[in-house]
């Protein structure tokens, strides 16, 4: 009996002495590495939110600092053990930094290796957030090499490509190694996780020289923490325990049979490559958005530059265009440079875009599948694909490793003008590939087409609406052109529409300055409208009456009609009130602020949303004309928004009209003072119900401020399309707001018994006809008018980002 | 001849009573040294379970994030493992169990909450992090309303967007000396082998349990005290809690590869 319980104790013991290292280790590994992953994932999710945290003076792409130790960090901000460094002495672009990771700043709290050790961090001087090198996008190239042992007296590169070079590194320290000593030292805050931060007592080797000159430390400098790694890269072990054999051969994890080996390294690391980085911004909405309003401000402005034939792009070295066409990289023009949304984006990708003209007629440019004919292309060449790199001056050089497929062909062979791809970055998930070329054309026209008015031409007067593309800024209103002047009271309107309709999606947020100027002694009596006419029911050739009218209401008898669904922000300089359809100066209910009428705010000009009053005539307000109503503050009158299907009331209280001062300034040389305006309109259709009462819940707000320095930050904020204000700057209240309810459309002349039997997209209403979405393709616009009064006003910077 | 067996041989058949003792003893002291170790290893055991499923419930968390674009409520006292409200919006409770059902987690007890190593449920908090979205809301699913609890209100995160968000649960060590986060969406935790008796220390009270309530109630919502485990007697009392919690970064970095955040 005693023998059998000896024996059964002996074997256990044998069996848990021999199964336990293998299965502890793998353990213990898998810990350490999923403290590793952890680490990695917050550093991505850190790199994600960086814009948007850090405000629109940086790009994605930078990751923090290490935490250096309290002592040194110099983050006033965060000042505990964990935080991330600020700047620091010796630090500067191209320094390789290596400490502690920044786990309170990541909200991971202390990550553990298997043995208890906090994990350490290397960030590339190429990608830290402080000091940071331009340009960053995701060609930038990490500074670290990743270096391994294999049996040879020397550490070998691990690294395929120059990209594939980590931006950053977590460490995990594992245990001490000879030389290494992990007391505190004091001076540092170490209540988390003890010991010090001198990074030669964690990161390996613990004697010098043993890893072939390789160190996971900066020796030499404070706490051997950082070194310039601009000209030479860092080279870093992190394969976990390397062996030195006593011939000088470096191992990994074991030393071959029969020799013996000392223990050179246990630094077990994990990398994060700008692939990864970039990869994951990809995904984020945010970014991509930055990118595509990038493209869309890019075309916008170019669109003029063809048009005035003053676009040169920029040579590239060694790249002769072929004969039939000019090309080359963007050049820099302020249009569209660091200073306008998205900003300081351009000095970082300017790199990636490529634009080409023709010499002569115009290329075959086929966008998400719709062919067009343009006289010019913009080309974003995106990520790298497999076989690209763009690591050296030579690869910047070469189109190859930019553009791929006819889009490449093209831009290098004469005779071929087809180019092609998606107008939009998106995700990889979305189909696109890697290295998709975003496609855009540059269409024929300039920004904004204006509608004349004959009469005028024909009177000798000049037009009320001209655009300059060379200056890009809209002029509405002329000198010496009023009726007193002779010219035609009825043909005093004029107007300029963007040329192409877009669809509404999720909403647009615009952006425009305007200053009304001084002509003689006038800075006009009438006004402007920023309008968004829904593009199924009004052509680019659309506007209204003069007068009080604005251009936005009534016929002028000569261009067709600019008619309902519509919203416009009405910037009106005078009153006119009560309502009247008298043709010669109809009232439009205006508000009294000038004592004469006892008002208290001393001028009378305002800006109100107005949509388009009503549908049908109306007795209780006194309305047979019903295009003639359209900027009338008040209508439809609650009791007269009848049906089931009501026309939304232009608002006449706060916070749909409010005063602004749009008349001279004598501190303004007479002119009105400059104002800025951003306009954002968010619509919601709701598709349940009867076809004729689905309906699209339309929010718009606008933001006007006056052109001060002291509002630098809100003026700043208001320019940024790319963001909802409500994220950019949230409390910044919009100074007009409204929401309206538009239902859908009724198609003139339809007739339905299904959905079927209408056009894809509209739905049969029990009334048997079809209805489609209002506002669901925009034109977004400006109207103006005058009468008696020159009135000059001047529209600049506009622009428009599209919600997705 | 009837007394003629030898002695000798009678003594050769079997152990004397003296010698028997001395096998029990060295048996007993044998086993005796295994089980103490057994003991130990039992509770690490234990611990090494709990920190497991602790994982696993982060896992699952992240998940359900980024398939629903939010994090669930937990789960209440009555509502056998299933997030109260189950469809999200502002919790029934910000500090609760970990809601087993919703997020499919094993193993449970029978009424549908996940376990620890001792068999006791685990809890689980989520940030109440309000946000007035009347400036933003209706967008996607997010309502418009006054004080919405962001994150576990679908697509609310989404809506207020990523600068904005400001989870915060607190998470610190002993007696609160120092704070480890601030800003966490979420804590998992695990009261421990103590479960029974515990819980009445200065740092477990922190940590709801089952013993808190009349008498020993949670000092403040929403802050959780995590540390090395200490005896009783440590200056904050007795401590054995395992405490795990969500870096926003990681959740922000999962929803948005989701397409959950902007």
């Amino acid at each position: 009996m005693l023998l059998a319980v000896l024996l059964a104790v002996g074997t256990l013991a044998y069996v848990v002495a021999n199964l336990a290292p293998q299965a502890f280790d793998a353990y213990r590994t898998r810990q350490t590495q999923e403290a590793l992953a952890q680490a990695r994932e917050a550093l991505l999710g850190y790199a994600l939110k960086y814009r948007d945290v850090e405000g629109s003076g940086v790009v994605y792409g930078y990751l923090p600092l290490p935490d250096l130790g309290s002592s040194r960090n110099n983050n006033v901000a965060c000042t505990d053990e964990g935080c991330d460094a600020a700047n620091f002495t010796g630090n500067a672009p191209n320094v390789t930094v290596i400490g502690r990771l920044p786990w309170r700043t990541l909200g991971t709290g202390p990550l553990r290796d298997s043995n208890g050790e906090c994990l350490w961090y290397a960030v590339s001087g190429s990608h830290k957030r402080t000091q940071p090198v331009s340009p960053m996008n995701w060609d930038t190239l990490g500074q670290l090499d990743v270096v391994v042992a294999n049996g040879s007296n020397a550490m070998a590169s691990a690294i395929a490509s120059a990209h594939d070079r980590p931006v950053a590194v977590i460490f995990s320290p594992g245990p001490p190694l000879g030389g290494q000593d992990r007391r505190a030292v004091g001076g540092d805050i170490v209540a988390a996780c003890g010991g010090n931060y001198d990074a030669a007592n964690y990161l390996d080797p613990g004697t010098a020289g043993l890893l072939a000159g390789v160190s996971n430390y900066f020796a030499g400098t404070a706490n051997n923490a950082f070194a310039n790694t601009g000209a030479a890269n860092k080279s870093l072990s992190l394969q976990g325990v390397v062996q030195r054999r006593s011939d000088g051969t470096l191992w990994a994890s074991t030393c071959p049979a029969g020799t013996t080996c000392d223990l050179a390294a246990n630094d077990a690391g994990l990398a994060l490559t700008g692939d990864m980085l970039f990869g994951a911004l990809r995904k984020s909405s945010n970014f991509r958005a930055d990118i595509n309003t990038m493209l869309d401000r890019m075309t916008s402005c170019l669109r003029d530059r063809v048009t005035t034939g003053t676009l040169t792009p920029a040579a590239i070295a060694g790249y002769a265009p072929p004969a039939d066409k000019n090309g080359g990289r963007i050049p820099i023009d302020s249009c569209y440079g660091d200073n306008q949304a998205p900003l300081n984006y351009f000095s970082h990708y300017q790199d990636q875009f490529f634009v080409a003209t023709p010499t002569a007629g115009n290329f075959n440019v086929t966008t998400d599948g719709i062919a067009q004919s343009c006289p010019g292309v913009l080309l974003f060449a995106n990520q790298r694909g497999s076989g690209q790199s763009r690591a050296t001056i030579a690869e910047k050089a070469t189109l190859a490793n930019y553009l791929e497929g006819n889009n490449l062909q093209s831009f290098v062979t004469n005779g071929s003008i087809a180019f092609s791809g998606p107008s939009r970055f998106d995700t990889i998930a979305s189909g696109q590939t890697t290295q998709q070329d975003i496609v855009r054309c540059i269409p024929a026209g300039t920004s904004f087409t204006t509608v004349d008015s004959p009469a005028l031409a024909t009177g000798g007067f000049s037009q009320l609406a001209a655009y300059d593309p060379g200056t890009r800024t809209l002029t509405l209103g002329a000198e010496n052109v009023t009726t007193g002047q002779g010219a035609p009271g009825g043909a005093l309107f004029g107007c300029a529409w963007m040329q192409e309709a877009h669809a509404l999606n999720d909403g647009l947020r615009a952006y425009f300055q305007f200053r009304f100027i001084q002509l003689g002694t006038s800075v006009g009596d009438n006004g402007f409208v920023f309008a968004i006419a829904d593009a199924e029911t009004n052509g680019n050739n659309v506007c209204g009456a003069s007068a009080s009218h604005l251009g936005y209401s009534g016929y002028n008898g000569v261009t067709p009609l600019l008619t309902f669904p519509k919203l416009g922000i009405e910037f009106d300089q005078g009153r006119n009130a009560d309502f009247s359809e008298g043709v010669a100066n109809p009232g439009r209910n205006d508000p009294c602020g000038t004592s004469g009428c006892g008002g208290t705010v001393g001028y009378n000009s305002h800006v109100a949303i107005v949509y388009w009053g009503h549908d049908t005539a109306n007795a209780i307000d006194g309305v047979t004309l019903t295009d003639y109503d359209d900027n009338v503050h008040g209508f439809p009158s609650t009791g007269s928004q009848t049906g089931g299907r009501p026309a939304p009331k232009n608002p006449d209280a706060s916070p749909g009209i409010e005063f602004v001062n749009l008349r001279g300034q004598a501190s303004e040389g007479g002119d009105s003072y400059l104002y800025h305006v951003r306009v954002e309109v968010t619509p919601s259709h709701d598709a349940t119900g009867a076809a004729e009462l689905r309906h699209t819940s339309v929010n718009s707000q606008v933001w006007i401020e006056r052109d001060s320095g002291t509002n630098a930050n809100l003026i700043a904020a208001m320019q940024n399309t790319t963001r909802p204000m409500a994220q950019l700057y949230p409390g910044y209240a919009a100074r007009l707001r409204d929401s309206a309810v538009m239902y859908d459309v009724a198609i003139t002349g339809s007739s339905c018994t299904a959905d079927s039997d209408c056009l894809t997209s509209q739905a049969c209403g029990t009334d048997h006809r079809c209805y489609r979405q209002a506002l669901r393709t925009v034109r977004p616009g400006f109207t103006g008018s005058q009468r008696t009064q020159d009135q000059q006003v001047n529209i600049g910077n506009f622009f428009v980002s599209w919600s997705q | 001849m009837k007394s003629g067996v030898p002695t000798r041989l009678t003594f050769a058949r079997g152990f004397s009573l003296t010698e028997l003792a001395i096998v029990l003893a060295i048996v007993a002291l044998l086993i005796g040294g295994m089980l103490m170790p057994l003991v130990t290893q039992q509770d690490m055991l234990a611990i090494n379970d709990t920190r497991k499923t602790l994982a696993n419930a982060q896992d699952a968390l992240l998940g359900f994030a980024a398939a629903y674009g939010r994090l669930p409520c937990p789960a209440t006292n009555a509502s056998n493992g299933t997030a109260a409200p189950l469809a999200g919006g502002n919790c029934t409770t910000n500090e609760g169990f970990l809601p087993a059902v919703t997020l499919g987690i094993a193993p449970t007890d029978n009424q549908g909450y996940a376990i620890d190593g001792w068999g006791e449920r685990i809890r689980y908090a989520v940030t109440g992090s309000t946000y007035n979205t009347t400036a933003v809301a209706p967008l996607y699913s997010c309502p418009a309303n006054a004080a919405v609890q962001v994150f576990t209100t679908t697509d609310c995160m989404r809506a207020v967007t990523l600068p904005l968000l400001a989870p915060n649960l607190q998470v610190c060590t002993s007696g609160c000396a120092t704070n480890l986060t601030t800003q966490s969406p979420a804590v998992i935790y695990s009261t421990g082998k103590n479960f029974a008796i515990g819980g009445t220390g200065n740092d477990e009270r922190e940590n709801p349990n089952r013993n808190t309530g009349a008498g020993n109630l949670d000092p403040t919502p929403g802050r959780f005290v995590s540390h090395d485990p200490t005896p009783v007697g440590a200056a904050n009392g007795e401590f054995d809690d395992i405490v795990i919690w969500l870096s926003p970064n990681i959740l922000y970095n999962r929803m948005i590869a989701a397409g959950r955040l902007p």
